[in-house]
């Protein structure tokens, strides 16, 4: 039996997590903002598109769906005040301009006929930009300081992946015709494009690159 | 997309065909069965055509579903963050995904009584509530009508399960029961606190909701006299945040609607 | 004039036509095996909307006696008009019990209003499987449904249920034996089982 006096490290050997990470707590403040915005966005197109989709297993998967992007939605609501942000609506924001254009595109769709339009945007590009740019942020951060932000990313993530395989396979099974594969391949190319004029969801620096990571910050402890 | 969506314009696949509900309440064949004397009209497996009775209920349900699941979703999206509180959506988005569960297990439940999809006409009248422009008329006629009937529906099946020993249809419906005593306690809940410094517009509100129940009670089909097939569920009501006298104006409500539609069809009860 | 009779002729509240319905009873009647000298009398109750179903068949000194609600021939999906492969499932499957009655061994089965609801749930399965081998609409899980709510949610009645839809041949007194093993294995309450004949009926 091992002495309880005995002094033991703080950190067990296995436990590699460190410090700093990419972000200082305004810039996640400011990009948690940015992730609330979308989900709402999301959501309320999900919710807003079951009475225009005649499929039924779609219109059944989108009222699932919508209620799991309000969930993200109330995870980032709850966690801007622990960052600083009393008035959650202050930052509840997009990045740009560029990204309330990509939203007003991805959400126009609206004729019965128009499901694959609908779940293209959603599944072939907004979800896999969503997961681009919560990995990077939850790879990026400090497992130690930003411990809340991360965990609340392992439960989005989660829910993000497999509702990105759960579309993608309504869209497969809708998608028969070469024609059909063009409706979705043009949608995808509109959306995507919009969608890199603005960066991200949080903008240019979404998923790093030149221009928005910021220094690291805090105090490096090796 | 637009805000507001139209009744006419809910989707739906080639098995579904759209019916009046008036035309169904005007029927003149309704009027000549309330004249028969058969009993009573409860759902009960006693009773004639108790199969078919509880089957097309169920099909009726499960487009209930459908409608609450839509309208549910067209309130997180009709409203702009400015008209509505970030919670009041949140609320509608989880309303949405157990409306969507509603489906899956009505859908299910109907395979089990051997109803197809589309079998019976569907009326959209639910829906209608869920177009009111204005976010707390809308609450009061989905949350507190359209649910509160959701419940009494509930409970009507959930009492002919419980009676025929069928034990799947028991269950699952005492499950959805459960989820729509906390949608209805949700449009109590906002209706309070929309209105907490606003007696005009809750009394506004109450009024809409007393139009939308009338309309619900179709004309004598939901009541708490031995002649309604779907009875007032009174405890689950008040877990939902229903007081006593609201209950009992609701009874007189159901009651007018019956008068009324029997008076329209010259039903002569003797 | 065939011996097929319906009433009312013409019909008020439904887009019924009892030429029609005549006839298809009279082509049903053959292929069911109803002995050509056997008149057939239909009456419908057209007051009756969907889904208030019901329906008789008796053998009144040696005739087919069939009682319908309008309800059993309506298209779910458009009010009062007549549903054609539905009809025919039921004339096909009440032509089938009224042939039963004429058996000498169901001599002493009572007349449809008088029968148990668990025993007349028996003896439907059996005659809507036989009409459907004809190859009329099946409904076969509406139709076990009916049958659980008269004889039980047991594995025991879904297992007789199986044995009535695919038999051909059943004695009245076989018919009787089966609902009774169903009653015995039914876990309800005996107020719940239906071996009584309900005390309403929409027949008028
Ligand atoms: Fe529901
Ligand atoms: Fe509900």
């Amino acid at each position: 039996m091992s002495e309880p006096r005995q002094p033991r490290a703080a950190f067990a050997p296995w436990d590699r997590r460190e410090l700093p990470g990419i972000f200082g707590v305004e810039e996640t403040a400011r990009r948690v903002g940015n992730y609330k915005w979308i989900e709402m966005r999301l959501f309320e197109a999900l919710g807003g598109w079951v009475a225009t989709v005649p499929e039924l297993d779609v219109k059944l998967v989108l009222g699932r769906h919508c209620y799991h992007h309000a969930w993200h939605s109330e995870l980032w609501d709850k966690r801007l005040p622990e960052l600083r942000e009393m008035k959650t609506d202050r930052l509840t924001l997009p990045p740009n301009d560029e990204m309330i254009a990509f939203v007003d595109a991805l959400r126009e769709p609206e004729a019965p006929e128009l499901t694959i339009e609908k779940l293209v945007g959603v599944y072939r590009v907004l979800l896999p930009h969503k997961i681009a740019a919560y990995t990077y942020h939850q790879n990026g951060s400090s497992r130690i300081t930003d411990a809340p932000t991360i965990r609340s990313f392992g439960f989005i993530l989660q829910d993000e992946l497999e509702d990105w395989r759960e579309g993608e396979m309504l869209l497969q099974s809708l998608i028969e015709t070469p024609d059909e594969v063009e409706r979705a391949a043009n949608r995808q190319r509109e959306l995507e494009k919009l969608i890199v004029a603005a960066g991200g969801i949080a903008g240019p620096g979404t998923i790093g690159g030149e221009t928005g990571v910021p220094a690291p910050e805090g105090v490096a402890v090796g | 997309m637009k805000k507001i969506l139209p009744p006419e314009e809910l989707a739906r696949d080639a098995r579904f065909v759209r019916v009046n509900i008036q035309d169904t309440i005007a029927d003149p064949r309704q009027a000549k069965v309330s004249e028969r004397n058969t009993g009573s009209a409860k759902l009960e497996p006693d009773r004639p055509a108790a199969a078919d009775r509880a089957r097309q209920l169920m099909h009726g349900i499960f487009m209930g579903e459908v409608q609450a699941l839509e309208g549910a979703g067209r309130t997180t999206f009709d409203f702009t963050d400015e008209e509505v509180p970030f919670q009041l959506k949140l609320d509608m988005a989880r309303q949405s995904w157990d409306e969507s569960r509603h489906c899956e297990i009505s859908v299910k439940l109907a395979e089990h009584m051997g109803t197809e999809i589309g079998e019976f006409a569907e009326a959209t009248f639910l829906y209608e509530a869920a177009c009111a422009p204005d976010a707390l008329l809308r609450l009061t006629g989905v949350n507190r009508a359209l649910e509160g009937l959701a419940i009494d529906v509930f409970n009507t099946m959930k009492l002919f399960g419980d009676h025929s020993g069928d034990p799947v249809l028991a269950a699952c419906e005492d499950w959805m029961l459960a989820d729509e005593v906390t949608h209805v306690k949700m449009g109590s809940d906002w209706l309070r606190r929309l209105t907490e410094n606003d007696p005009e517009r809750r009394e506004l509100a109450l009024e809409f909701q007393r139009t939308v129940d009338k309309l619900f009670s179709l004309g004598g089909f939901r009541g708490e006299t031995d002649d309604n097939p779907i009875q007032l569920a009174r405890r689950f009501r008040e877990l939902a945040g229903f007081s006593t006298e609201e209950i009992d104006e609701l009874s007189e409500v159901t009651a007018e609607a019956q008068a009324e539609a029997e008076a329209a069809a010259g039903v002569n009860k003797s | 004039m065939g011996r097929v009779e319906v009433t009312p002729q013409e019909f008020t509240y439904v887009e019924y036509d009892s030429g029609i319905i005549a006839s298809l009873a009279e082509e049903l009647a053959g292929r069911v095996g109803l002995p050509d000298d056997v008149a057939i009398s239909i009456e419908i109750d057209e007051e009756l909307p969907l889904p208030l179903t019901g329906s008789t068949a008796d053998v009144v000194d040696g005739n087919a006696e069939l009682w319908f609600s309008g309800a059993n021939f309506e298209n779910g999906k458009y009010r009062c008009t007549f549903d054609e492969p539905v009809a025919r499932a039921e004339l096909a499957t009440n032509l089938f019990r009224a042939r039963d009655r004429l058996q000498p061994d169901f001599a002493s089965a009572s007349p449809d209003e008088e029968l148990a609801e668990a025993l007349r749930g028996t003896w439907d399965v059996w005659a809507e499987g036989r009409a459907v081998r004809l190859g009329e609409l099946a409904r076969r899980v509406r139709r076990q449904y009916v049958f659980r709510l008269y004889n039980g949610f047991t594995d025991v009645a879904d297992a007789a249920f199986d044995r009535l839809w695919s038999g051909d041949d059943f004695t009245w007194a076989e018919l009787q034996s089966i609902s009774e093993q169903c009653a015995a294995a039914d876990p309800r309450p005996a107020s719940k089982r239906k071996g009584v004949p309900r005390k309403e009926s929409l027949k008028q």
